[in-house]
């Protein structure tokens, strides 16, 4: 089958955008699922979380299959699995089953590690940060169409939006298949492919790097859904009255208010992911590496001071918010936000920029490891914010306290100038013998 | 900058690159045109983006309460007022 390193870069953002999109259709409706079944709050509450409750474990799993059985078959059978599951709950009626049908639907979030893996196969060492970039980058805004469009095309009809997704996801999974090739040579694909056992599963779990790049993943994409879930609720206690200023005097207008707020931190954490791989890029091409500590002569470097470089602003803006929130100018603790967005994307772009380079023959493992395990930190972080009375100290904890010891370890981790990846917890032959 | 990497001469960039970079412009003029207009919504009282502008009441919930029997109130006034 004759085909591009672009088209397959399309397959799987278009995919990872779909997958995103019936990640997050449940959360897009569950005012209209609430008043349907007349929810209490608490199984509100417990509805929005499920769609988090698979991404660790799942997305580890989805990276290992990735590697085994190749990423169009992966990307195409979690497609066809959720689409499924979403036309089937497009006719229940009864919660319970809904709740599990949209549980499972809620799988196609790990698909993330795929598309990673997948275009790490095609794409050359000096173009992989604007490949990954984009793919990530586009396929997550998936999460803000759907919070923006959906509801706005179907009204209060979920039924009618889960039986569409999931009928297109079906009609994706097929063309992905039809398309879709693993790897841009059979020799890739064949090393790869050998490379999917638990040792060497083990060996890149047990990396330094591997662990470094987990928690600066931690650092972004786990502060960016943290923060989802907090910043409502954090301007609506924090910024009440500024807030009642503006003219949002209901209880209704101050939510809208403080969920804009909040969401603009999500938005330009997205959308600015592609241009954090572009600089992940530029650095490599420029050959940039100003950071003390950090190697400064493996091929990859200045990727790695890029990232450097990310973690530090993304600890800098946090201690900023807090700052920004001690003024009391709601103004001020927007900007910051906003800049906060743009460091979390230099964050997230700037990881997976390094991970397929630095685990080439193991790009499903390490992306699932990464990208799965950093999750968990998105419940850590709301928990920090509300342990202290004082509201806008939360942020200055987690740096201090959190992100510090992250980014000193980040930067022990990456001091190595020759093969950071043999360095780890166990040691060779305990961790794989050939790797 | 230190350049000390010596990582060997850059590769040229194949023709998908610059669309590529291209695209990734237009996503942060997007990011930036939306958060703009939703900031300048909100920070004017208005809805802010998906853009409830119809939907804000300017008025607390027991006023909502108290008139909707006699006037609709989710007309939102051009200049914000404050809360009283």
């Amino acid at each position: 089958m004759k085909t591009h390193k672009v088209e397959q870069l399309i397959l799987a953002t278009l995919g990872f955008f779909w997958c995103f999109l019936m990640w997050f259709s449940t959360a897009a409706f569950s005012p209209s699922i609430a008043a349907h079944y007349r929810l209490s709050i608490q199984a509100l509450g417990l509805l929005a979380s499920s769609a988090i409750w698979m991404a660790p474990v799942g997305r580890i799993i989805a990276g290992w299959a990735s590697d085994r059985f190749g990423a169009p078959r992966t990307f195409a059978f979690i497609l066809a699995g959720c689409g499924l599951i979403s036309v089937a709950s497009a006719y229940t009626s009864d919660y319970r089953l809904l709740f599990m049908e949209r549980t499972i639907v809620a799988i196609a979030g790990v698909s993330f590690v795929v598309g990673i893996q997948h275009v790490a196969q095609w794409f050359d060492a000096n173009e992989i940060g604007t490949a990954e970039g984009l793919y990530a980058g586009t396929g997550n805004v998936g999460a803000g169409i759907g919070a923006l469009v959906l509801p706005r095309i179907f009204g209060t009809n979920y039924h009618g939006a889960f039986l569409w997704l999931g009928t297109i996801a079906i009609g994706i999974a097929a063309w992905y298949l039809v398309r879709g090739s693993a790897a841009k040579s059979a020799q890739q694909r064949k090393l790869v492919r050998e490379r999917s056992n638990i040792r060497d599963t083990v060996f890149v779990w047990s990396r330094y790097i591997a662990i470094a790049l987990m928690l600066a993943y931690a650092m972004s994409f786990g502060l960016e859904i943290a923060m989802n879930a907090w910043l409502p609720g954090y301007f609506t206690r924090g910024f009440h009255d500024a807030i009642l200023a503006l003219g949002f005097t209901s209880v209704a207008g101050v939510q809208i208010a403080a969920g804009t707020f909040a969401a603009v931190q999500s938005f330009t954490a997205s959308l600015f992911r592609p241009f954090s791989g572009f600089m992940s890029d530029l650095f490599q091409r420029r050959k940039w590496a100003p950071l003390p500590f950090i190697a400064k002569s493996l091929p990859y470097a200045p990727r790695l001071h890029w990232l450097g470089i990310s973690l530090v602003l993304i600890t800098l803006s946090m201690v900023g918010l807090t700052i920004a929130g001690q003024t009391g100018s709601l103004h001020l603790s927007v900007g910051v936000l906003v800049v906060m967005g743009v460091f979390i994307s230099c964050g997230t772009g700037g990881t997976f920029a390094l991970v397929p380079l630095l685990f080439p023959d193991r790009p499903g493992a390490a992306a699932g490891f990464v990208g799965g395990v950093s999750t968990a930190a998105a419940i850590v972080y709301p928990l920090v914010f509300s342990t202290n009375s004082h509201i806008h100290m939360g942020y200055m904890r987690v740096a201090l306290y959190i992100f510090v010891p992250f980014v000193l370890f980040y930067f022990w981790a990456a001091r190595y100038e020759l093969q950071p990846e043999e360095h780890g917890l166990l040691s060779r032959a305990l961790a794989a013998e050939d790797a | 900058m230190n350049a000390a990497c010596p990582s060997p001469a850059p590769v040229p960039h194949e023709p998908w690159y610059k669309y590529g970079v291209a695209f990734l412009l237009i996503e942060m003029a997007f990011a930036i045109a939306v958060c703009g207009y939703s900031l300048y919504m909100t920070f004017h009282g208005y809805g802010g983006f998906p853009g409830k502008h119809q939907g804000v009441s300017t008025h607390t919930d027991a006023q909502h309460r108290e008139r909707s029997f006699t006037q609709p109130v989710y007309a939102r006034p051009h200049s914000a007022q404050p809360y009283q």
